[in-house]
């Protein structure tokens, strides 16, 4: 006797885990990866350039913090836009779409799926891409803290003593800590959240060049607008209602993407409550869930 | 348009409306946590330096970076074209940028109150006499208002405010304005330091506040002398028991109740008087001046022998 076939589940962790896994080997296949050997090189870079142009020892390692932190932000929001947005016109150019949707996979675990493989290849990418950071950080600062702790060995006068140690208490500070993780996580979430932001564009653009132009207008726009309005808000005479009604609805639309500018105010050494940080974290998802429910919505029907 | 996507537009709005308190409420949190001191709006001047590109990166998360670029730009003026103008500029935008990082606000100090100045009177061949003097001294005023810039922006800044003291010393011989400085940076360290001394040598200068600077003076001496300083009482400070012992005699402290220190004062007027040569008045500082003076009434050098007293003390 056959035993009985399992009940299809409405909604399976497994089918949008195999997705996304396939979602990933296809991104590595692109070569996605090959954005960190950029990145390698350019913190090679930075710690090499930086012994010529400062002396000052913890600013050696601010510079190194700042290329870093630029280098990951500029590969992260452009990978969440690029790849995300050619997710669902690649598996419709490769046929392999229909081949997904004619076996019992439901649209929302698909779009899921394919956003949770295009996040994944930004997780691996910043998980890499810290490892490296944080071992270029602590080999020069231990190879500064040395050079310092030579010359304290030497006889000093009392000002020369309070000089090299408060160099070397400057230099603990700037080194590799826990602190900057705040800063990667930062740039993770806003790349979640730009991610589904462009998945959901791509459920209704009519190309992929449509969608890559719309999230990062969108993206531009949600950082700015916030700073932007604030100052026109408190510089203002007086504001019409129209012009109130269209900030309004401008600030409605496009996410605020200023909720997740963190890099500056870590590398400046500022501390992140654990509350705010779980504010952060709570908006983030929230931005995502609503973003891949709207590109569901939009997929639903969509005629492939 | 279906049904389902008119949805997902009311989706969008709904959350935009629902997340607009939360996000205002986290705005204010990271205001507080000192993560948005910096994140205005360029001002015009700077926009136009920044250019449009630059603004938008500065918004974008990224004036850390431009800070970083404008610093190096800075260094590369002084370094290659020795163009302290562009200097200047380069070092206004970083501190602009990032206000809150010290670094940039006491290098930009250093730049043009310390290297500008001395290359304006030193290697300047461009201009005259007059002109160099003209310029070094307002390239000293230039630094000096980096620093209370920086010190506005971060009070609690250790590095600061020693270097406003340092500032005063060297460049405008205004003892009292240091000693407030060093007094302001050592209550920002938790163990007395350097900082902390020069406070109370400074004050010992400053016209009027000699008793209170007496009472620092001999709180740091009697440390040093029981062993609870960093500085071995062997090396004692000349500056501490010189001032210490002159105002011992100002203030007509008793014989029975004075600091006792075996410290040849004999030996360090005869170094610093073998560093004097007729006509070279100019090259002291008000400050050795005043330790000289200070040394000839200790030691009761006759009028008549006094180099302070012939001509130092008439270049005040």
């Amino acid at each position: 006797m056959n035993p009985s076939p399992s009940p299809h589940r409405l909604c399976s962790p497994i089918r949008v885990w195999v997705i996304a896994r396939n979602t990933l080997t296809q991104l590595v296949r692109q070569r996605a990866f090959y954005f960190l050997l950029v990145f390698s090189l350019v913190i090679l870079l930075a710690a090499m350039l930086i012994q010529n142009f400062t002396d000052d020892a913890s600013r050696q390692l601010k510079i190194m913090k700042d290329m870093s932190f630029f280098a990951m932000s500029i590969f992260c929001t452009i990978f969440a836009i690029v790849a995300t947005s050619n997710l669902i016109p690649r598996d419709v150019e490769d046929r392999t779409l229909y081949t997904i949707l004619a076996k019992p996979v439901p649209r929302l675990e698909y779009l899921v799926g394919k956003y949770a493989g295009g996040m994944l290849v930004i997780f691996f990418s910043l998980a890499i891409m810290t490892v490296l950071l944080y071992l270029a950080l602590y080999a020069r600062q231990q190879a500064l803290m040395a050079e310092y702790l030579v010359v304290l060995n030497r006889p000093l006068s009392p000002e020369g003593r309070e000089d090299i140690e408060l160099i070397l208490s400057q230099l603990k500070e700037a080194g590799p800590s826990w602190r900057l993780l705040t800063a990667v996580l930062a740039i993770g979430l806003q790349a979640l959240v730009l991610g589904a932001l462009t998945l959901f564009i791509s459920t209704f653009a009519s190309s992929g060049l449509f969608t890559v132009v719309v999230a990062f207008v969108a993206f531009f726009v949600g950082y700015i607008e916030p700073v932007v309005l604030d100052y026109w808000r408190s510089s203002a005479e007086s504001i019409s209602r129209l012009g109130s009604f269209v900030s309004y609805l401008v600030e409605l639309v496009f996410p605020n993407f200023q909720t997740f500018n963190l890099v500056d105010g870590v590398v400046s050494g500022a501390a992140l409550a654990k509350g705010t940080m779980a504010k952060i974290l709570s908006m983030a998802m929230a931005y995502v869930g609503v973003y891949l429910l709207a590109a569901y919505f939009c997929f639903a029907e969509k005629e492939l | 348009m279906t049904r389902l996507r008119w949805f997902a537009l009311l989706l969008v709005l709904v959350f935009g409306a629902v997340r607009r308190p939360a996000e205002t409420a986290i705005a204010a949190s990271l205001k507080k946590e000192h993560f948005r001191e910096s994140n205005q709006l360029p001002d015009g001047p700077m926009r136009e330096k920044l250019g449009q590109l630059g603004a938008a990166a500065a918004l974008g998360g990224f004036r850390s970076f431009l800070a970083t670029l404008y610093e190096l730009r800075a260094i590369t003026a002084y370094y290659d074209d020795v163009d302290y103008q562009s200097v200047e500029l380069n070092y206004h935008m970083a501190t602009q940028l990032q206000p809150r990082e010290p670094g940039y606000w006491d290098s930009a100090a250093w730049m043009l109150a310390t290297n500008a100045r001395r290359y304006y009177l030193t290697y300047d061949v461009e201009h005259t006499e007059v002109e160099t003097r003209a310029l070094a001294r307002k390239s000293v005023r230039r630094g000096k208002k980096f620093l209370d810039d920086g010190i506005h922006y971060n009070p609690e800044d250790y590095v600061l405010n020693r270097a406003l003291g340092n500032h005063y010393v060297n460049r405008e011989e205004a003892f009292c304005e240091a000693a407030e400085a060093f007094g302001r940076a050592a209550t920002l360290m938790e163990e007395p330091n350097a900082s902390t001394r020069h406070h109370a040598i400074y004050l010992a200068l400053c016209s009027g506040r000699e008793r209170e600077a007496y009472g620092k003076l001999r709180l740091i001496a009697e440390r040093i002398q029981a062993g609870k300083s960093p500085i071995p009482s062997h090396l004692m400070p000349g500056s501490v028991v010189l001032h210490l012992r002159y105002l011992e005699g100002v203030l007509g402290i008793p014989e029975g109740q004075r600091f006792r220190s075996n410290f040849d004062f004999q030996a360090l007027y005869d170094r610093l008087r073998a560093r004097w040569q007729p006509g070279m008045t100019k090259q002291f500082s008000r400050l050795h001046r005043l330790r000289l003076y200070r040394l000839e009434e200790i030691l009761q050098i006759p009028v008549d022998q006094r180099i302070s007293g012939r001509e130092l003390l008439r270049h005040p």
